[in-house]
């Protein structure tokens, strides 16, 4: 047994399809082809001679959506040979139960179907991209003074359904036609209508735009890099023919070889003109390139003349890889000074200190204790984010000892600057900058008095610490000693 | 001067611009909406090619093109004699507007000089883009240069309408723009960069904290923050800088600022030059090895070491980036496409992310030979001496021929990579 059948497109073959089905009628069976545009009718037509099982009472067909949305697509195919590897598909889902048959993109059936799918989207796409709109003017005029426009296309794949609601959705004020030699779609702001193809001389021949765009087209083109090939590759001679900008391409590709080598034998020698005023230019003023550097510039300034002078620091490598030198925030005659280690992804986009995680966990403890952060000044042991890659982010790496003191004179001058009580240093690394040494913060945790210092000294935990804990007993008393550790610089500070 | 006049000249200043991208970002339409044109897909389209080979998706041109800086390397710069045309606010919003409803373009790529000073610019910039959005209610893509000089107000403002920003970097290097770009700075280029960075954090971390509807409702009116993120540009082969210090910088901007892309464009002669400059443009083939390796970098799992050894400062010419890591790397070929894990299989040569995850796909339902691979369409023949199927193994030998190199190498041109994308 052998049946012949005719489909026009994909509602026809379904139907066809499913009865097939219903009658299990083996793939190898069956034979799609094309309704020929002799045979107007879409009523199924089997070759008389076959004699077909009858269908079962009642049919139940589950298909994964998934193939059905590919099936919509593979019919837009021009191939005469689209139906069969669809058919067979849907055999091998539904009857022999492959549900997973999809997801094997070395099937053969999978791998033909996944061919023209490709292709039809493709040709989707690609008339969303190369519909040329021509304005028309048609009376009578249609309301509320919407424009109208027409287009011609003609695809190779029957995409135009496909491409539609594109044109729906993006020109959705306009009315707009778009005519093929096989059908035509037609949108008026309320319904997408779809009436038989039409002639080329049904489109308009003309736009008065059409110069402007060639105009551009011609201009945006760059001599220096002509290649004809990729532009071919993505740009086909087949779609040429209804792009008003095409016409160009012969004559701006022949012209190109003159131009680039032009342009070489003009090359000017440079005049020195003076620079126009208001021409920014961070160039001007020197950077600090040292620590004994910084020392020297850094007497006897203001913070902000300071803030000014450490944007351009230098003095480690630690600038080349961080976009800001994060200065400290704070009142200048604040009596609470608290020192950080060093800006973190956040603040370095920001370019102000503690607004990150650890940032927010500081200010939510020095809230509880009643210690209002816009009291104290706030800074870091180093400037600048020191980091390493990881993953797609940044990893916060920890300042070396180098660091800490290429920076610490841009500390010092913070101190003598804001003159505070009390230092509360958060973290090894502030204790690094303020005591010189390394400390263990478990252990030497609380004040610590230097007779030789003007002001007093509190080491405590840094914040980051308290979130890299796991153990939330554990974190729940460091954060206990932290807010006390707080509580104690607040009140040392206001003695 | 006439528009068409103008639209030449402006346009002819603006091709020097790689991006041309219309992707990313959200999806809007104009169905249902009153007074309003326009729709993003989310990736892209390029509704034409130029002779160049490159995608012409927007309107891109430049709001004036005189400009007070004096880059070397610019055809715009003061002391160019180039013709100078500056567009209307009006100009650029019809042209958009009449270019747009007959699918010529997706949207807009608005650039400038720099006219009297950087915030006057960048306000004749946004007043454009404010005009369209808010007057002719056009939803369509806005891509906006943002200049580094210009207050972090009016770059709020410009991230408020357009769907991508962006702050060209020009050069990798502080020297190389000292040498080249003497205004420009590339503390200050970073520091914009990291405020529009900031402002997407922020939008995105308040939408995530919404609560309450009415919090929602408010958001949901308020424009989302260039949504289609903040791209750059490098030009190459403008100044010394080697390959690895133009990745350096890309894999540091990737990182720092989370960018979209990084456009490298090959310094291509500009009439009237400077004779600091070089009189011949790189090698495109050279580009198109820093768009293979930055993928490498962004989506195959490569860390910048791997891809540009220390002390090798330019990627090879005559393979492919990934190719030169294999070679280099023999020892970890050949891999069994029935075993290997997914970032293994990534590093075959000629393996594309489609192509592995096809394979991951396949291999839970049996073995597979060459014959599925041809089936899956996977590209095999730069493959073949680095993987072991189910019925192919390369022979010893093969892996430590001296003309696996030869193999390997292509004529360039197959290689040129569309420029849409990402």
């Amino acid at each position: 047994m052998f049946i012949q059948l005719h489909a026009k497109d994909f509602a026809s073959w379904r139907i066809q399809a499913r009865d097939m089905l219903a009658r299990q009628i083996q793939p190898d069976c069956v034979q799609w082809m094309d309704t020929l545009a002799s045979q107007p009718s879409l009523a199924l037509e089997y070759d008389a001679d076959c004699r077909l099982p009858d269908p079962p009472a009642k049919l139940r067909l589950a298909v994964p959506n998934q193939f059905l949305a590919l099936a919509k697509r593979v019919a837009c195919h021009a191939s005469p040979d689209r139906w069969n590897p669809l058919y067979r598909t849907l055999w091998r889902i539904s009857v022999e139960g492959d549900r997973s048959l999809l997801s094997k993109p070395n099937d053969p059936d999978v791998s033909a179907l996944a061919l023209m799918d490709k292709a039809v989207r493709r040709e989707r796409h690609k008339m969303t991209a190369f519909v040329r709109f021509r304005r028309v003017e048609v009376s009578p005029a249609p309301p509320e003074g919407r424009e109208s426009y027409v287009a011609w296309y003609e695809p190779v794949h029957d995409v135009l359904r496909l491409a539609a609601p594109f044109f729906r959705d993006r020109f959705a004020s306009m009315n707009w036609s778009i005519l093929t030699p096989r059908a035509s779609a037609h949108w008026d702001g309320r319904e997408l209508r779809y009436t038989e193809g039409v002639g080329r001389e049904s489109a308009p021949r003309d736009d008065e735009l059409e110069t402007y765009w060639k105009s551009y087209y011609a201009s945006i083109f760059n001599p220096a890099r002509l290649n004809i090939r990729m532009m071919e590759r993505e740009m086909p001679r087949r779609y040429w023919k209804n792009l008003p900008e095409a016409d160009l391409i012969s004559e701006l590709a022949g012209a190109s070889y003159g131009r680039a080598s032009k342009m070489v034998e003009e090359l000017e020698v440079p005049r020195s003109r003076p620079r126009p005023r208001g021409a920014p230019d961070g160039s001007e003023h020197p950077s600090c390139q040292s620590p004994d550097q910084i020392r020297w510039v850094a007497e006897d300034k203001t913070l902000e003349q300071l803030r000014d002078l450490a944007s351009r620091c230098q003095a480690c490598q630690l600038c080349e890889a961080a976009t800001q030198t994060v200065w400290g925030e704070g009142p200048s005659a604040a009596s609470l000074f608290v020192v950080g280690e060093q800006p973190g992804d956040q603040e370095d986009i920001v370019g102000q200190p503690f607004v990150g995680p650890a940032g927010q966990l500081l200010s939510e403890a020095m809230e509880s204790v009643g210690l209002d952060r816009t009291q104290i000044y706030l800074t870091n042991a180093v400037k600048h984010f020191r980091w390493k890659p990881s993953g797609k982010r940044r990893l916060h790496q920890r300042p070396s000892p180098v660091h800490v003191a290429s920076c610490q004179p841009w500390l010092a001058a913070e101190l003598g600057a804001v003159r505070p009580r009390v230092v509360l240093c958060l973290g090894a690394t502030a204790a690094r900058a303020i005591a010189g040494r390394e400390l263990s913060i478990e252990k030497c945790r609380g004040p610590f008095d230097d007779p030789a210092l003007p002001y007093r000294i509190v080491f405590t935990y840094h914040p980051s610490y308290l979130l890299r804990l796991e153990d939330t007993e554990r974190r729940a008393r460091v954060y206990r000693e932290f807010c006390d550790d707080l509580k104690l610089a607040s009140a040392l500070a206001e003695q | 001067m006439d528009t068409r006049r103008k639209l030449e000249i402006l346009a002819d200043a603006a091709k020097y611009d790689a991006s041309c991208s219309s992707s990313g970002g959200v999806r809007r339409h104009s169905l249902g909406a009153k007074d309003a044109i326009g729709s993003t897909t989310g990736s892209g389209i390029c509704h034409s090619y130029a002779p160049d080979g490159r995608c012409i998706s927007l309107l891109k041109i430049l709001f004036t093109n005189a400009c007070i800086f004096d880059c070397r390397y610019c055809v715009n710069r003061r002391s160019s004699d180039t013709p100078r045309a500056s567009f209307t606010v009006a100009e650029v919003v019809s042209l958009t507007l009449d270019f747009y409803k007959r699918n010529y373009i997706e949207g807009l790529f608005l650039s400038s000089g720099i006219a009297r000073n950087a915030d006057h610019t960048m306000e004749q910039i946004n007043r454009v883009a404010q005009t369209l959005r808010c007057e002719h209610g056009f939803r369509g893509y806005i891509h906006l240069k943002t200049i580094p000089e210009a207050s972090p107000e009016l770059i709020a403002q410009a991230g408020k309408y357009a769907d991508r920003l962006s702050v060209n970097i020009e050069l990798p290097t502080q020297q190389g723009l000292e040498q080249l770009a003497p205004e420009k700075n590339l503390r200050r280029i970073q520091g914009s960069m990291a405020g529009i960075r900031a402002r997407q954090d922020d939008s995105r971390d308040r939408r995530k904290s919404a609560n309450t509807t009415r919090q929602r409702s408010a958001l949901a009116r308020e424009r989302v923050f260039a949504p289609a993120g903040q791209s750059t540009q490098m030009i190459v082969g403008a100044d010394k800088a080697g390959d690895r210090q133009i990745l350096k910088r890309a894999d540091y901007l990737y990182r720092s600022y989370r960018l979209k892309r990084v456009y490298y464009s090959a310094y291509s002669p500009i009439p009237h030059a400077s004779a600091l400059l070089p009189p011949k443009s790189p090698p495109l083939v050279r580009e198109n090895r820093l768009y293979q390796a930055d993928w490498l970098l962004r989506f195959y799992g490569f860390q910048l070491d791997e891809i540009t050894p220390e002390g090798e400062g330019d990627l090879p010419l005559d393979i492919d980036p990934k190719a030169a890591w294999a070679l280099r790397h023999r020892e970890f070929f050949p891999l069994d496409i029935n075993a290997a894990p997914r970032e293994s299989l990534l590093r075959v040569p000629g393996f594309g992310v489609k192509t592995v995850e096809s394979i991951l796909a396949a291999r839970r339902y049996g073995s597979l030979a060459l014959a599925d691979l041809a089936r899956m369409r996977a590209p095999v023949k730069k493959a073949l001496p680095f993987i072991i199927a189910s019925d192919h193994q390369p022979s010893g030998l093969q892996l430590d021929s001296s003309r696996l190199k030869q193999q390997l190498a292509q004529p360039a041109e197959q290689l040129l990579l569309p420029l849409q994308r990402g």
